[in-house]
């Protein structure tokens, strides 16, 4: 029988268990990058992140309350990275700017890449709070409620940026296949 | 704006993007993905340690030559019993690099089990 979530949780906090860890980072693995590939836009970074993610909670288990999903516990680890990674982006961004560089490849859409590419144009138009609570629960999955733990948002400010994100993402697909 | 939406195109569009999101997302399984966690779990950051590392040394090093000047200080002819034999007999860089070699094995029976916990 597997285990469940709970209970691999539970043998990495009582002896730092990693082949149970491995179970849960082969669960939630995918998950947490494609939040983290959607919120980057480069894939290189995402996945850098998403280790750093699973090498947090596992250092930090006992921190585990079990309020929550796991998953979503994850994806929270997961959007601070993200957070810290893109104020460190900004500052980098500023110094380029100041340099007079190139922009970062990460901002830019690559030329082709069909699905990828068209999914991540269409989210680029959303707002960040709307781009933030869509990613979180379409590429993992997670409920309105625990995109609000995630977030720190209120539960009805999260459906609402869903709803009003995903009408905008429809009219853009609309849009482009009218153009086509 | 969710409102001008009729219902069965949203639950239609909501499969669609639901689709597309799983369409790029990463694969279910990726044992390549797990193997490099446990890679860097197995290999904590080198460069933390090594910071850690040397500012210890540093901090020894300096607390370490105040030590033996301390130990010099000690008139080895008036202290009586063992401590006075093993001034006499060692000396102070002796006895200073004993005590450090005591404290070096209590950092190595500490530090695996903080391991973890860094």
């Amino acid at each position: 029988m597997t285990p469940s979530d709970g209970e691999l949780i539970a043998m990495v906090i009582a002896g730092k268990d990693q082949r149970a860890f491995s179970s849960l980072v082969s669960r939630h693995q995918s998950a947490v990058r494609a939040v983290l590939m959607r919120l980057c836009r480069n894939a290189a970074l995402a996945d850098d992140l998403a280790q750093e993610t699973f090498i947090k909670a596992y250092n930090k288990m006992s921190a585990y309350t079990g309020a929550g999903t796991f998953k979503a516990w994850l994806c929270r680890i997961a959007y601070t990275e993200f957070l810290m990674s893109a104020r460190k982006r900004k500052a980098i961004d500023k110094t380029m700017e100041k340099l007079k560089a190139q922009p970062m490849e990460t901002h830019q859409a690559p030329a082709d890449g069909g699905a990828r590419v068209d999914l991540d144009r269409g989210l680029a138009t959303l707002g960040e709070e709307e781009r933030t609570c869509v990613i979180l629960c379409y590429a993992s999955g997670l409920s309105h409620s625990d995109a609000a733990e995630v977030t720190g948002l209120p539960l009805g400010t999260v459906k609402s940026h869903v709803n009003r994100g995903k009408a905008k993402l429809k009219a853009w697909f609309e849009r482009k296949e009218a153009a086509a | 704006m969710t409102d001008d939406l009729d219902p069965m195109n949203d639950d239609a569009f909501d499969a669609e993007l639901s689709a597309m999101f799983a369409e790029v997302a990463p694969p279910q399984d990726d044992p390549v993905f797990v193997e490099q966690v446990n890679k860097r779990l197995a290999n904590p950051d080198r460069m933390r340690f090594l910071a850690l590392g040397g500012a210890g040394a540093t901090g020894s090093a300096v607390a370490g030559t105040q030590l033996e000047n301390l130990v010099g200080l000690i008139p080895a002819d008036q202290v009586n019993g063992v401590l006075g034999q093993a001034l006499g007999f060692f000396g102070p860089e002796a006895i200073v690099t004993a005590l450090f070699g005591v404290m070096a094995l209590g950092f190595a029976w500490v530090l695996p089990g903080m391991r973890s916990a860094i």
